[in-house]
């Protein structure tokens, strides 16, 4: 008997948890909404923590719910590491925030998922989407539209790479410092780099260049302007990657000699303005955010800004673009996603505060001081004028629904390919596991 | 006769009983009415917290779902796909040279250290803190702290390596050193932990067999082989399961360290389910190799369960 109810019991334990287990969602559910009648409208805004970044937004929010008092707005922030997949889960939860940051990689995986709200240009005292794009930077939006429309609000983190070098070093190598007014080639490049690798017997005490070489997003904003310099792309006008192409073979070689010249090396890779800051290494790839930490890392150092480099048979100048910026959910209810976009121009109407507390370059244009922005930027550090002209020849990244899939084994060739391995056999690799990636 | 009646009488009475078994109002029925109702909240979140994501990820794997869209039943399709899959199968790989890289030289370490620590010593307290001291420090913390030693320029461990004569050591970006750096840096965070199981496991032998043995002539080698390490069979292998799960399913130092590479020389399957499943949005391909993972692990704690069995009867 007594065998018999736990057996019973047992069987329905499981007989129920089979139950519940074969159930998937049939999709994302669709938030329900401010109930009618209720009285305040409540948001969940969702951001990676960059220390800085956290104070002024919850100024701003404080702003915009003393202006909006029928709304609440919560402040949630991710580990920047993670904060994508904490984005992804939560909507795959039915949890999914109602205004987000995110990186405009992201944007393909969003539209496949009817994630993101094509952008309401009333909330920013415009009546069209033209209207809309003209209020930023030329092609800054470019990364965000499809079908005609613009699916964010602004961009809370513009920026393209431009190479950062230490003015003593080359000095005391008897290099000239770089030209500000055109890019260095990046056979040049090779060449400086390799001369200031510094080594102590076998061990390298400096680094003549260095990036961080293991994180995915970062081997495609080194590589693919190059890849664009050599008249290639990633992903084929078929939608299909293509890693065999005699562009990519070109880009990986150089990678390559640049490793077997001791121009670059990723075992001494420890934090990229840390080690620069620190004389660890040369030069270093970084954008408008690298000024401010350097400047309070080592006041001391000579550094300066060039252009980034460019192949000597490329078949156009090429930089890299790449954004953050305020989307709004196409889940959220109509009322929560008007009050989301009133809130985004709040945002990004505070150009000021994301430069002078945060670092981050804007791509709303406003004047301060009577300045225009890139002026205005400018006149903080001289030096930023270089990066500045480099987003003038920025793309930004391939646009894929397997953009991690594509960049993970973009970075596994790529340390293949440094550890000496015969080029074309590791793209061959890379080719096949980025078809299999495609395929599913 | 009459005593086999009554003998015959109590044990149908016995029989009742134990059918009436929960029901009853015995006191023993009681008695297991509180235990069920005790065991209940932990029946519950084995349920909850256990069995439902175990059919969970089952059934998912019979799918294409990538999270934000509608699942595809796909049947069998991503198990057939994983066995053709050259980075699965590299991970299944990197996971075994990984988890037993780490766990054989452990089980040797920890069981000398707690034979060792068993005996009483000047400062034996202290000694005992410091070797315990990594078994206490968070794996990230201890990961990040390796990222540095593994510096060639200034990491400790390359200073040291150099102090002894071994120079040009790049740990972590040489695919054929990655993986050692990785289980050496395991090593040394998991032994302290099974020492100190080795140490309770001996001091549960009775002192009474040494020092019979020792009456009888047998030397300390003697006593080691015939009296320490047979009584501790059963720690030894509850040692050996718990450490080849633990290691099988790594994933913080590879995270941190390496991100699998250099190209894929780290990429345990953990990591590999993970990528697919949070990153690549595949969950219905990260739950089939989730599932080939719990099959690999339970294959591994049958193997060694009957090992014990076995010895036990023995």
């Amino acid at each position: 008997m007594k065998m018999r109810i736990y057996t019973t019991l047992v069987l329905s334990l499981i007989l129920a948890l089979l139950i519940s287990a074969c159930a998937l969602p049939a999709a994302a559910p669709t938030e329900g909404g401010v109930t009618s009648g209720a009285p305040t409208i409540e948001m969940l805004y969702m951001t990676h923590n960059h220390a800085p970044s956290i104070p002024v937004n919850e100024a701003i929010i404080a702003e915009f719910e003393a202006s909006h008092p029928n709304v609440k707005i919560t402040f949630d922030n991710a580990p920047h590491a993670n904060f994508e997949q904490k984005v992804l889960t939560a909507f795959a939860g039915g949890q999914g925030p109602d205004v987000f940051w995110a990186g405009d990689w992201m944007v393909p995986q969003f539209l496949a998922s009817g994630i993101i709200a094509p952008v309401d240009p009333t909330a920013f005292g415009v009546a069209t989407q033209e209207e809309f794009e003209a209020l930023f930077e030329p092609g800054s939006l470019d990364a965000f539209k499809a079908d005609g429309k613009i699916y964010t609000g602004g961009i809370s983190e513009y920026n393209t790479f431009s190479l950062i070098y230490n003015v003593d070093a080359l000095v005391e190598a008897g290099i000239e410092p770089l030209p500000k007014d055109r890019p260095i080639t990046w056979e040049e490049l090779a060449d400086i780099a390799a001369r200031l690798t510094v080594k102590e017997g076998d061990v390298i005490t400096r680094i003549g260049l260095a990036w961080p070489f293991t994180v995915p997003i970062w081997t495609v904003l080194i590589q693919e302007p190059m890849l664009r310099q050599k008249g290639g792309e990633l992903i084929t006008p078929e939608g299909m990657p293509d890693f065999t192409q005699e562009p990519m073979v070109a880009v990986m070689t150089y990678l390559q000699q640049l490793r077997k010249a001791e121009a670059i090396d990723p075992a001494t890779y420890t934090d990229l303005l840390q080690d620069f800051a620190n004389g660890r290494s040369a030069m270093i790839f970084g954008g408008p955010w690298a000024v401010a930490p350097l400047k309070t890392m080592n006041p001391d150092l000579n550094w300066d800004i060039a252009p980034l480099p460019q192949f000597a048979d490329a078949v156009e100048r090429v930089t890299t673009l790449y954004a953050w910026a305020w989307f709004v959910s196409a889940k959220s209810s109509p009322e929560k996603q008007k009050a989301a976009w009133e809130f985004v121009n709040l945002l990004t109407s505070k150009q000021r505060e994301w430069w002078e507390k945060v670092g981050y370059v804007q791509a709303r244009k406003t004047e301060i001081d009577g300045m225009p922005l890139r002026e205005y930027y400018a006149q903080t550090d001289p030096r930023l004028a270089t990066i500045f002209a480099d987003y003038a020849y920025g793309k930004f990244e391939f646009r894929s629904t397997k953009y991690f899939e594509l960049s993970d084994i973009w970075t596994r060739a790529q340390d293949r390919v440094l550890s000496g391995e015969d080029v074309m056999s590791v793209l061959m690799d890379a080719q096949a596991q980025a078809e299999a990636a495609m395929a599913d | 006769m009459i005593g086999t009646s009554q003998e015959q009488h109590l044990r149908n009475q016995s029989l009742h009983q134990r059918r009436r078994g929960i029901l009853g109002n015995t006191l023993e029925a009681q008695k297991k009415r509180f235990g069920l109702i005790f065991a209940l909240p932990a029946f519950f979140f084995f349920g909850a917290f256990y069995l439902y994501p175990l059919f969970q990820t089952f059934y998912v794997s019979l799918f294409s779902w990538g999270l934000l869209d509608a699942p595809r039943f796909l049947g069998m399709a991503n198990y057939s796909r994983l066995f053709t899959d050259r980075e699965f199968i590299n991970s299944v790989w990197v996971s075994f040279v990984y988890a037993f890289g780490v766990v054989v030289p452990i089980w040797f370490i920890a069981l000398g250290l707690a034979l060792i620590f068993n005996r009483p010593f000047p400062g034996r307290q202290a000694y005992l803190t410091v070797y315990y001291i990594p078994a206490v420090i968070s794996l990230t913390v201890w990961s990040l702290i390796w990222l540095l030693m593994y510096n060639p320029t200034f990491g400790l461990f390359s200073v040291a390596a150099r102090a002894v004569g071994i120079t040009g050591l790049r740990m972590l970006d040489d695919p054929s050193t990655a993986m050692p750096a990785m289980i050496i840096l395991s090593i040394w965070k998991g032994t302290p932990v099974y020492m100190v199981i080795f140490i309770a496991g001996l001091r549960a032998i009775p002192t009474d067999y040494y020092e019979a043995a020792q009456i009888d002539g047998a030397n300390a080698w003697q006593r080691l082989l015939y009296i320490t390490l047979p009584l501790l069979r059963p720690v030894f292998l509850y040692v050996m399961v718990i450490s080849i799960i633990e290691a099988f399913k790594v994933f913080t130092p590879m995270y941190i360290l390496t991100n699998g590479g250099p190209g894929s020389a780290t990429r345990v399957l953990s990591m590999f389910i993970f990528q697919n499943g949070f990153q690549y949005l595949k969950m219905g391909y990260a739950s089939a190799a989730s599932v080939i993972f719990l099959l690999i692990l339970l294959a591994l704690a049958i193997v060694q369960f009957r090992l014990l069995r076995f010895q036990q009867n023995d």
